[in-house]
């Protein structure tokens, strides 16, 4: 037998876990292995060391300590389970604070990049937007990214009524998620569904979610990705504020 | 006169305890409590080695105990389950811990129980440092190895039995017995072993 085959074997047979047969093949071998018969007796003394341990005490007041304990649990069941008339409102009333907490309008991740290209200068905004909407906060309000992953460049361009770069680009780039802002998620979400009902598409996605998938009929996908950015272009050309934004992936129906 | 209720803790079983619980009987509880609460308190020490939250997590066993007593069928010794709730609330503390970024500590607590007064007073002193570096080497395993060592030489369990507390197979558990031994057999080589 060799030494390396029986190592689990040791500490299985001071514990007398070995079932007979083993245990007997094992005992022959370490009677004649003086390494296996020195590796038992170590085995033995850690083992024994370990039992020998000294124990250590819970406190006095251990057993006031569970029935405290039990009494909290059940002044806390009482609450949360009786009477009916307090729980089912307070329930609701859970819920609701619980939704307005998670919807509550909030920037969105940093992954979007949103400030990695410098605000264009006042002469390129009017170059790229109307006359009449040349104010700070426009600009702030009017962005659209959109990052071209294969070619590993985020793309930010702003949409006015003379954006053509960027309706371009969505234009030649069919598979390119569309990223818009806006000064509340709810704004933006009732938008796209507005935009994807009026192609005979849907919006879905957990009420709660930041991603829009927006399932359209084939051969609308591109009209959608391009109205979106000008609807949403003119939107914020309002004056709005961006307080979220809000990536718009596009997908055939069907798949 | 009050009447006082006395449960002879030697001649009342587990079982019969727990059924008392079960026909809502509190000073059976207590009774379990007072018996057991030694066993719950250590080993949740052995494996967070911190005796406040050894406390809380052996007095919420019982808690857990308390309220799931009746689903209790006795499919398993009233000692492994609590064993199998020990454990796992030592794990979610552990968790906790690791969630809050704060790191394990270790108290010692053998100052006044190892030297027993009939040993030499220089065999005490070489036991005693002797726990001290196996206690501290113990607290340096990975915690599957720490609860294998902790079940099998402090509590006496079974094979059998840790394999119900740890939910895994018996092959599980002595492959990681052997292995938790060798790894402390290891680590222990410097301060050597004693020879008695």
């Amino acid at each position: 037998m060799d030494c390396r085959n029986i190592k689990s074997d040791l500490s299985a047979l001071i514990d007398g876990e070995l079932p007979g047969e083993r245990q007997a093949e094992v005992i022959e071998h370490v009677d004649n292995c003086p390494a296996c018969a020195r590796r038992v007796a170590e085995l033995q003394r850690l083992s024994a060391g370990i039992g020998a341990l000294p124990k250590s005490e819970p406190p006095p007041q251990f057993l006031a300590g569970v029935r405290r304990k039990l009494c909290s649990a059940k002044r806390l069941e009482a609450a949360l389970f009786r009477p009916v008339w307090l729980k089912v409102p307070l329930e609701a009333l859970a819920v609701v604070a619980i939704v307005l907490w998670v919807t509550r309008p909030r920037p969105f991740e940093p992954v979007l990049v949103m400030n990695a290209t410098p605000a264009p200068s006042r002469e390129m905004r009017a170059r790229i937007l109307p006359e009449e909407q040349h104010s700070d906060a426009t600009v702030a309000s009017a962005k659209v990214e959109h990052g071209d992953a294969s070619a590993g460049k985020p793309f930010i361009g702003e949409i006015g009524g003379s954006s053509t770069n960027l309706i371009d680009a969505l234009r030649a780039e069919p598979s390119m998620p569309v990223i818009v802002s806006g000064e509340s998620l709810v704004a933006v979400r009732m938008r796209v569904t507005e935009l994807a009902q009026t192609l005979n598409g849907r919006v879905e996605a957990a009420t709660l979610s930041h991603t829009f998938v927006v399932r359209l009929p084939v051969g609308k996908v591109n009209e959608f990705r391009l109205r979106l950015a000008q609807k949403l272009g003119t939107m914020y050309a309002a004056g709005a504020a961006p307080a979220v934004e809000v990536k718009v992936i596009v997908e055939p129906a069907g798949r | 006169m009050a009447s006082v209720v006395t449960i002879e803790s030697t001649v009342v079983s587990d079982r019969e305890l727990v059924a008392r619980c079960q026909d809502g009987n509190a000073a059976a509880f207590d009774e379990l409590v007072r018996r057991h609460q030694g066993r719950a308190f250590n080993v949740a020490w052995q494996l967070l080695r911190n005796r406040e939250d050894a406390t809380e997590v052996a007095q919420d066993a019982f808690v857990r105990i308390y309220r799931t007593l009746a689903g209790f069928r006795g499919e398993c010794e009233f000692t492994t389950w609590l064993h199998q709730i020990v454990v796992n609330l030592s794990h979610n503390k552990r968790r906790w811990w690791r969630c809050r970024g704060r790191q394990e500590t270790e108290t010692f607590d053998g100052d006044r129980q190892f030297a027993a007064p009939t040993v030499p007073p220089d065999m005490a002193a070489a036991q005693y440092e002797f726990a001290r570096t196996l206690s501290a080497r113990i607290a340096k395993l990975p915690v599957p190895y720490r609860e294998v060592l902790v079940l099998r030489n402090v509590e006496d369990l079974s094979y059998e039995e840790i394999a119900v507390v740890l939910k895994c197979e018996i092959g599980t558990v002595k492959s990681r017995i052997a292995r938790a031994r060798e790894a402390l057999r290891e680590s222990m080589k410097g301060d050597g072993l004693p020879k008695h």
